[in-house]
């Protein structure tokens, strides 16, 4: 038997997939939050066993993995006070969550569950995920500056002056 | 909405990449040696490096649960970032990887309960028995949509146009636009 908590997380990840607003908002505040490149969430009910039947696991288990750049207390300082009623949708149904505040206790939660790689990698280990966000924009401001047609040299020097500007550079 | 009906549930809405995640358990009496060799790999020089379609890559040897002591074996979570859309992506990954780092492979999930001894010879037959152990994300949130080479190619145009852009601020229009003609093969690549 499971809290309404659990079924209220089901649901919203299920609308976060299929509802477009709700899943803009989802994305627009972890987007907001700047330093996450990649996240999932993986709800792990069973354990394989080797024999073909899995283990039943009970409580379901949430797994959450989040690639990000910056240090572990920032990144928890960020989930505790800047989305605070988010952090406690989506880990409101876990046993033993103390709530997104004050931090201290949700870090310590989380350093209890938390599993330290025995290997981790990343292609592109120097970038923090707003680097990698500017230097695609500045792609794609750039294309049309080199590919447009410029009717003289001055037209070619504004536009390429407002790509500067729009690519922050 | 019809995106999100067709797309791979491991596979972002937004994006060309896939969250791949297996979860096996590892041999009684394999934990120490299993973790020993994903302890020895080293991360400056990662085997997954030779991947070019890992974004992230991550190896975990879940030892316990919270709130369940009784678990009998240790299991090995693989997590992964990787280019693709679909299972097929998926399986090329990891057949890819049978071909790239076969001694990583048998070493690491050949001792996995159920798993052939040397899976790296047979990599549609790897690739079968990771499938049968992956866990559907529920959500995946991507900062970025882009590939590896996208990412890599970005960062490096952005650095090198910074640096364009520095030296060639007092240039006269009809300059510049030499100058940028001259700079720019490889920009758009």
């Amino acid at each position: 038997m499971y809290s309404y908590k659990y079924w209220r997380l089901r649901v919203l990840l299920f609308a976060r997939r299929w509802i477009k607003p709700v899943r803009a908002r989802a994305v627009g505040q972890l987007d907001k939050l700047g330093f996450i490149h990649f996240a999932r969430w993986v709800f792990i009910d069973k354990l394989p066993t080797g024999t073909g039947e899995a283990k039943r696991l009970r409580p379901i288990y949430l797994y959450f993995e989040s690639n990000f750049n910056g240090g572990f207390e920032e990144y928890i300082d960020a989930f505790s006070y800047v989305i605070p009623t988010t952090m406690k949708r989506i880990f409101g149904p876990t046993v033993g969550f103390p709530g997104p505040k004050p931090a201290t206790r949700f870090k310590a939660f989380i350093r209890l569950r938390g599993y330290e790689a025995e290997h981790f990698y990343s292609a592109y280990p120097e970038a923090t995920a707003g680097e990698i966000a500017a230097a695609l924009r500045t792609v794609a401001l750039l294309r049309p500056v080199l590919t447009d047609e410029h009717e003289d040299d001055h037209a070619f020097q504004r536009a390429w002056r407002r790509f500067l500007t729009k690519a922050r550079l | 909405m019809l995106r999100a009906l067709f797309r791979d549930r491991n596979a972002a809405l937004d994006a060309d990449v896939y969250a791949l995640t297996t979860l096996t358990a590892i041999r009684p009496g394999f934990e120490a040696a299993v973790a020993a060799h994903i302890r020895s790999m080293s991360r400056a020089n990662s085997p997954f490096s030779t991947l070019p379609a890992t974004h992230f890559a991550r190896l975990v040897v879940v030892d316990r649960l919270a709130e369940m002591p009784d678990v009998r074996h240790q299991h090995l979570l693989f997590s992964a970032v990787i280019d693709g859309i679909d299972q097929r992506d998926r399986d090329d990954y990891l057949e890819s990887m049978c071909k790239a780092i076969p001694a990583e492979v048998n070493a690491i999930w050949g001792r996995g309960l159920g798993a052939p001894d040397a899976p790296a010879t047979d990599p549609p037959g790897f690739a079968a028995w990771m499938a049968a152990h992956e866990l559907r994300a529920r959500a995946f949130y991507t900062r970025y949509g882009a590939s590896v080479a996208q990412v890599r190619h970005a960062l490096r145009v952005r650095s090198e146009v910074r640096r364009f852009a520095a030296v060639t601020k007092y240039l006269t229009p009809d300059a510049l636009r030499s100058a940028v003609a001259e700079c720019s093969a490889g920009w758009l690549e």
